[in-house]
């Protein structure tokens, strides 16, 4: 079909709004869209700070980057099993082929091999910089693709809890509105908290362009308009408060930007829609953004037929993200070191069907990366014969085990009081 | 007599039951009075659509067409100029609440062309939305499952005999009648069997069903035994209590405010619609109920950005044609709620899922450009008297009440601004896009 290209960028939003001209037209000047990788900038405070803090304490200064995979990424075809029979057995005609897996060596007895099109991700596992947790799930799997991410993201697995653990930080962490920053339009779960969320930013905007700053009048009066008052109905306040958080976020972010030498001229990105959305996360963590925790995601790995095809487009996309995300953080540039966390709602059932794809399944591998990372393999894969009441792996790790490990290790904080109860942090932040 | 609360109550019923109405609307309504304004709404839903039916359908390639190998079009240009077919359809139609009942049935059950690839086929769905929407909601759902956008997003054309996949049979259940914890896994699985042969005819586009490799065995389904075919997995889950709750809960919480199933307004509503699962009927009793006209209901929701964009252009006498080509697609896509493409089979969420620091930057885009082309004589015609413009921009928008802490931020508008300014920031205001 014609115009692919236009069309798939059109329709994740990864292309600029139309408008958005007119409004900077009118409110601010344009800013040149911020692009990853360019020259040298002027430390800011915040990054200042953050570097001398590291060189006293020895420590990194570690970003959560929250990357969802929606739709349930198949886990075994993406570190694959692939010279055990069992694994051939159950996947037939969409098992990778075994001179198709990238060997990464064994956890136990069994040897593992990366997904064909995670080339970049090979590379940081060969630097030591990806951390693959095996067999990640939670007790009575549910099987719908929305009450399993809200279990995921919540870390509640009753499903019961509408607040997500990284919201529950948020809530008692301060009130700066760019603690945590979901790249998109709408704010997942995991950004939630009972007092508090997180700010988003639209992918299909700039950072700079955030600031619905320009005519000061006009500012003012937007901003006495977004002042929420004493008694005000919790929606109208809830509106009012979104477009105060806008006022501070933007600000920051164009102060933190507008710090940088101005960026080269624009390339097109090759990473596809989830390479604009971490683009904009390693601009603003490059900035000194104090920001604690980003979210980006990509979606439509809910993969019951053409599953090879389908999963190769999809995790091919991601490792370009990913790889040209990580190229902007060398170990040791400066003390920042994001840390990539890939998951999912759930892996996907252990026999493929008759369409060429998978039906929804549970326990999965969760995959992090990182310079600060330490590299290797953590938990243990779930068996492939020894199989549960439904068909599917029995998982053998706590998720909460993954977020514990990342609350300590990236927040800083005693885990325990956003779990909801005390689960053994893990060993790959040390 | 036209009281202000009439009037109050008539733009809720017209903004809920529709897309906002102006103030011509709103004065004939007010003669009316509202249980004949319900039901003029009502009686739309079965007469022909004049002003919508008016519209030009934009070209699109039959799927026949489209499916020949070599044959080259341009679907992007033709995805656009649909999307924008139907924007414009929502703003001109003479039978608001049929068209709103289309949108919501594209959140009943989201569809998207992301997967689907064809805009024939969206329109295709579209349309059955608006033919059979005000009927059964079992014969809905019986075509729904037939229809091939829905085989080809949830995979049903795809399935086999020998190890069926589960897409659609969970979705049916879990997304479009009943809601998870009503149905087993076992449910799940034996479901699946029963669309197996489900397929798509790819030279006509039509549903085909493929005897060879359906599953005729028997099946347990819901706690009953037999030889189950699709359309009996339908019929069963559509009839269930829960079925019935869940479709009451999702209508009432599009309309009025958001409920859970076990809302008494659910309990109220749940038996009439349960005797005959008639769309229209159940439309009639959440409008004519009198939670539909309490403050609750009337501050209840934030308005989704299809609404938003749609009532704003009703609002202002503008039409798609005003805007460069995409220009009103892309606002909706930078706002989370691009037509024709949910996220997701869950569709979009409501109120605080729309509220977020970027949808505050993008309504302020979409507000200034739909600016660019508002005739804003009148309020230009009382330069000079802030007041009088806050006023008149009250007026325009068929707003209650300002807040006076809205009212302070739009005088200071209109004092120092430019009457562009002031709507602009009218639109972006909490009681806009609250109601």
């Amino acid at each position: 079909m014609a115009n692919s290209f236009t069309r798939r960028d059109f329709l994740s939003g990864s292309l600029g709004v139309g408008a958005a001209g007119a409004l900077q037209a009118a409110l601010g000047p344009v800013r040149p869209p911020a692009r990853s990788g360019s020259g040298t900038r002027t430390p800011t405070i915040a990054t200042a700070e953050a570097a001398s803090s590291s060189s006293r304490s020895k420590k990194v200064e570690r970003t959560l980057v929250l990357c969802t995979l929606y739709g349930g990424n198949d886990g075994l075809n993406t570190v694959i099993p692939y010279e055990s029979s069992a694994y051939h057995a159950l996947r037939g005609d969409i098992a990778i082929p075994h001179d198709q897996a990238q060997p990464l060596g064994k956890a136990g007895d069994v040897a593992l091999g990366l997904h064909p099109a995670l080339v970049g991700l090979k590379s940081l596992w060969d630097a030591g910089q990806v951390a693959i947790i095996l067999g990640i799930g939670y007790p009575n799997p549910s099987f719908s693709h929305f009450e399993s991410m809200e279990i995921m993201q919540s870390a509640d697995p009753s499903g019961d809890s509408s607040s997500g653990w990284v919201g529950r930080w948020l809530d008692v962490s301060g009130s700066d509105p760019t603690r945590a920053l979901s790249v998109g339009p709408n704010i997942p779960v995991v950004f939630t908290g009972t007092r508090q969320q997180a700010s988003t930013l639209a992918d299909s905007t700039t950072p700079g362009s955030q600031t619905p700053g320009g005519d000061p009048n006009f500012l003012s009066a937007y901003s006495e308009l977004e002042h929420t008052y004493p008694h005000e109905p919790a929606l109208e306040a809830a509106v009012a408060q979104a477009g105060s958080d806008l006022l501070r976020v933007g600000a920051k972010a164009a102060s933190a930007l507008t710090s940088q030498k101005p960026p080269d001229p624009i390339s097109p990105s090759s990473a596809g829609d989830v390479g604009t959305q971490l683009d904009v996360v390693a601009e603003l963590i490059k900035a000194g953004m104090p920001t604690k925790a980003y979210g980006v995601m990509l979606s439509s790995f809910d993969t019951h037929t053409d599953q090879l095809d389908t999963q190769a487009g999809l995790l091919s996309q991601l490792d370009a993200g990913v790889e040209n995300f990580m190229g902007d953080f060398p170990s040791g540039s400066g003390g920042l070191s994001p840390v990539i966390v890939l998951y999912s709602e759930f892996g996907r059932r252990a026999q493929s069907n008759a369409s060429g794809g998978t039906d929804h399944g549970s326990a999965s591998n969760v995959i992090v990366v990182g310079p600060s990372v330490k590299g290797g393999f953590y938990g243990e894969l779930p068996s492939l014969t020894k199989l549960d009441d439904t068909s599917n792996f029995r998982h053998t790790t706590d998720f909460r085990r993954v977020y514990a490990t990342l609350l300590a290790g990236i927040m800083g904080v005693d885990p325990k009081s956003f779990l909801g109860a005390p689960f053994a942090p893990m060993t790959f932040l040390p | 007599m036209t009281t202000s609360s009439n009037s109050t109550t008539l733009a809720h019923l017209y903004r809920r039951a529709g897309f906002g109405a102006t103030p011509a609307e709103l004065e004939a309504a007010g003669k009316l009075g509202f249980g004949a304004s319900v039901d003029k709404l009502l009686a739309g839903l079965a007469e022909a659509d004049s002003a919508g039916s008016a519209l030009e359908l934009p070209h699109l390639t039959p799927l026949a067409q489209a499916n020949i190998p070599g044959f080259s079009y341009d679907d992007y240009t033709e995805f656009i100029a649909l999307s924008t077919w139907w924007i414009d359809r929502m703003i001109v139609t003479d039978t608001p609440l049929r068209e709103k009942l289309v949108l919501l049935l594209h959140e009943q059950f989201p569809t998207s062309y992301q997967k689907v690839g064809y805009s024939e086929l969206m329109y295709r769905q579209n349309d059955l939305f608006r033919t059979l929407g005000p009927g059964s909601f079992d014969t809905l759902t019986q075509a729904v499952a037939k229809d091939p956008a829905m085989l080809i997003w949830l995979d049903t054309g795809t399935d086999h005999k020998a190890h069926p996949n589960e897409n659609f049979a969970r979705e049916l259940m879990e997304r479009f009648t009943m809601g998870v914890g009503n149905y087993t896994e076992q449910d799940v699985r034996h479901a699946a069997r029963a669309f197996t042969g489900w397929t798509l005819d790819y030279t006509t586009g039509d549903f085909f069903f493929n005897l060879y490799d359906h599953d005729g065995g028997e099946k347990r389904f819901l706690g009953k035994a037999g030889r189950w075919q699709g359309q009996d997995i339908i019929d069963m889950v559509t009839q269930t209590t829960a079925s019935s709750k869940w479709v009451v809960a999702r209508f009432w919480s599009w309309l009025a405010y958001p409920v859970t199933t076990e809302d008494p307004v659910v309990a109220d509503l749940t038996p009439g619609y349960k005797t005959d699962l008639n769309l229209t009927n159940l439309l009639g009793a959440i409008l004519h109920h009198p939670s539909f006209a309490s403050t609750r209901a009337m501050r209840g929701l934030v308005k989704q950005p299809i609404e938003y964009l749609v009532g704003t252009l009703r609002l202002l006498g503008l039409r798609t044609a005003a805007f460069s080509e995409g220009t009103l697609v892309y606002l909706l896509a930078s706002l989370g709620q691009q037509p024709f493409v949910p996220l997701n089979v869950g569709g979009w969420g409501q109120n605080q899922y729309w509220l977020s620091t970027s949808a505050s930057n993008n309504q302020l885009s979409l507000a200034w450009n739909v600016a660019q082309y508002a005739d804003l004589t009148e309020i230009l015609d009382l330069n000079g008297s802030p007041g009088a413009q806050v006023d008149a921009v009250k007026k325009l928008l068929a707003i209650d009440a300002w807040s006076d802490r809205t009212y302070r931020a739009l005088w200071k508008t209109a004092d120092k601004g430019s009457a562009q300014e002031l709507l602009v920031m009218a639109l972006v205001s909490p009681e806009y896009l609250i109601n």
